[in-house]
């Protein structure tokens, strides 16, 4: 008997028992590691048919029969990457949209070099968010997009239905911050106290693996330890094995941040909370909320460590519009994208809500479109109206 | 003075007797070598001549008795930074010895954040002052930033320290956690040896609980803070120093190139307001 009273022969029996099981799952790992694997992410195919800058649009035409007759731009986050959207086959936010019938396209941010240290909050939303939406409006002639947002991407799409709302048709916000007055999350709490001018100073882009041990930091338990001894139960199991890579390679796949876009998001938002009280400026205007006229679908997650409830909750009472609908999903940041559960619940929610609300302008009849047509030649103003553009990219310095 | 000055000359003649007696009868060119060896004696002659100059001069004794107090300031200086480093050893022994007696992991977080503290001590009071004493001459600037590049390494090293050593207190603790509940299970003979996976979800599960706590006290929020300070300072000098490497060689540096962006940031901004505008115009024409 050891001094805790169990008896040792069991524990030894146990621990043999152990290492058997060991020794075969790594014999059987040894042929899924080694062996091919099919670890590749955002597979949907899509063409770039706009390029500014670092900035690329991509396009992925609908898969069936177009649904929803305007288009949907995806706007993400400027923190990891738009793949996530599209991890893998039958777990693909991208390939249900297309499947929905939506005609879908997707802002890549690129990856920021230090040239882009001196890059706004205003030249992401007034610039190239403005110039890509001028784009699809233009090659679908149409007056209005639908717009969707992922975290402070969603953020962005805020600003900009603000400041430019006859240019939004609907507005999705998907686990979007946009009250961050709340000690709800550790994000939130740790956001206030850095000093984030010396940071931009010091660093000029904000690095990647910076945030990312930042995020390793909000649960280490899980996210640095359990996490791997999953992995290793598990490492003889092939789709398993591959979806855990997909993740991995998502998950460190980090950009820096450009400095002054950093610094103003944390400054204004962060420290001060102006979005919310429609108090933010960009570009010498405010970012008034009660120009946010158009429906608005709020998504969010109910375990949501990064952007709690109480961060997002808030919007759907701040904006000029009286048709929203706030949803709650009970998952965390990332699960409302890449789990099983809420796939099935997210996109049909999210192609059901606009299809009811192209029906809508469709039954408007055509009064409304010829007018909204009219509009659009005006607003846009820098090329002929309903001239298709294949692809452009924006004129080089010095061209 | 003047014994001490013949005594190092003659050592120095020695020394260089028989080397240039072997050099000589190495080379072929014996007249090349007398004139090298002509110059030697000469430069030694002309030291003896300096050596006894400085003996015979009667201004010698005032500065031998300013400069003599500067062997004991210096004693003084390592007197006290090795008093330091042997309490710092001191306190290091003891609390090695009663952490091997002691069951407790706390003794051993408290004795580990203790000694953190005592070297930070000496630094702030031994070394610091020293990396910070004003720096002269033509090498100035380069010997300042070298100081400034130690002392904020120095301060990011310790940040560290200390945030890892927050890290890892909920490990330990959780460790200490788990083997109370074995030890508990165990009076009670319900612990078992069946499934060592019970034994992992409860020390994650206590781990996550004890990260929690920690990840939102103002003790943790204070120390990121502090450890991102540290780390942002020493980057800014560790590139300061790049920066006068960088010099000497036909490479921009970042504030050069950054100098440059934010030109051409503010260009490209202008081109595009300009060209927007123009198209503007354009499509009322």
């Amino acid at each position: 008997m050891s001094s805790l009273g169990i008896s040792m022969d069991g524990i030894l029996n146990k621990l043999v028992e152990e290492v058997g099981k060991s020794q075969e799952r790594l014999l059987k790992s040894k042929d899924v590691l080694l062996g091919p694997l099919d670890t590749n992410i955002a597979t949907t195919p899509y063409k770039i048919v706009y390029e500014e800058d670092r900035i690329k649009l991509k396009h992925y035409p609908a898969a069936k029969t177009t649904q929803v007759k305007t288009p949907l731009l995806i706007v993400y986050a400027l923190i990891n990457r738009e793949t996530m959207l599209d991890l893998q086959p039958g777990r693909s936010v991208v390939q249900n949209l297309l499947n929905e019938g939506i005609d879908l396209y997707m802002i890549d941010w690129g990856y920021p070099t230090r040239k882009d240290r001196y890059l706004t909050v205003d030249d992401h939303v007034n610039g190239y968010i403005d110039n890509v939406v001028d784009f699809i409006r233009r090659r679908h002639g149409v007056p209005k997009i639908n717009l969707m947002g992922i975290c402070i991407g969603g953020s962005f799409c805020l600003m900009y239905s603000a400041l430019h709302p006859e240019k939004v048709q609907n507005l999705i916000t998907t686990v979007t911050p946009s009250n961050f007055d709340t000690n709800e999350g550790l994000l939130h709490l740790w956001m206030k106290q850095i000093d984030v001018d010396q940071m931009v100073d010091a660093y000029g882009n904000i690095p990647g693996d910076i945030l990312n041990i930042g995020f390793l930091l909000l649960n280490p338990a899980r996210l640095v330890i359990d996490k791997y001894v999953g992995f290793l139960e598990k490492i003889d199991d092939r789709s398993f094995v591959e979806n855990f890579i997909r993740m991995e390679k998502w998950i460190f796949d980090s950009p820096d941040v450009p400095g002054e876009t950093f610094r103003q998001l944390v400054k204004d938002c962060y420290h001060n909370n102006l979005l919310i009280q429609s108090k933010m400026e960009l570009g010498g205007k405010r970012v008034n909320l009660r120009n946010v006229t158009m429906p608005v679908l709020n998504i969010y997650g109910r375990y949501d460590h990064l952007v709690p409830p109480e961060a997002c909750s808030l919007l759907t009472s701040k904006v000029g519009t009286k048709d929203t609908e706030d949803l709650c999903l009970d998952t965390g940041h990332i699960g409302i994208y890449v789990s099983s559960k809420c796939q099935k619940e997210l996109t049909p929610k999210i192609a059901g809500w606009l299809k009811e609300r192209d029906g809508m302008e469709e039954a408007a009849g055509s009064r409304i479109k010829k007018a909204a047509k009219k509009a659009t030649a005006q607003e846009i103003g820098v090329m002929p109206p309903y001239q298709r553009v294949r692809r452009r990219k924006a004129p080089a310095l010095g061209a | 003075m003047k014994t001490a000055t013949e005594s190092w000359l003659t050592i120095a003649k020695a020394w260089t007797g028989p080397f240039t007696t072997a050099e000589r009868s190495s080379t072929p060119d014996g007249e090349s070598e007398k004139q090298k060896q002509e110059s030697r004696q000469a430069g030694f002659q002309d030291w003896q001549k300096v050596f006894a100059t400085m003996h015979t001069m009667a201004g010698m004794d005032p500065f031998l008795g300013r400069v003599a107090p500067f062997p004991e300031m210096t004693f003084k200086m390592v007197q006290n930074g090795w008093e330091g480093c042997f309490n710092l050893y001191k306190h290091w022994s003891k609390a090695t010895k009663s952490s091997k007696e002691s069951k407790t992991a706390g003794d051993l977080e408290g004795a580990g954040r203790k000694f953190l503290e005592m070297w930070l001590g000496l630094y702030e009071k031994e070394i610091r002052p020293i990396l910070n004493a004003p720096q002269l001459g033509l090498t100035r600037s380069y010997q300042e930033r070298m100081n400034r590049f130690l002392d904020k390494f120095h301060g990011y090293q310790a940040a560290i320290a200390e945030f890892m050593q927050l890290l890892n207190a909920p490990i330990e603790r959780s460790l200490r956690d788990m083997e109370s509940m074995m030890e508990k299970a165990a009076g009670q003979g319900k612990l078992s040896g069946d499934d060592f996976r019970d034994y992992y979800n409860f020390w994650i599960k206590s781990l996550e609980s004890d990260y929690m706590a920690l990840l939102q006290s103002p003790e943790y929020i204070g120390t990121l803070s502090r450890t991102l300070t540290a780390v942002q300072d020493f980057n800014v000098v560790r590139d300061e120093m790049l920066v006068d490497l960088l010099q000497a060689l036909p490479i921009p540096t970042n504030r050069d190139m950054d100098e440059l962006y934010k030109e051409l940031y503010q260009l490209k901004k202008m081109v595009k307001e300009v060209s927007a505008k123009m198209q503007h115009l354009e499509s009322y024409a």
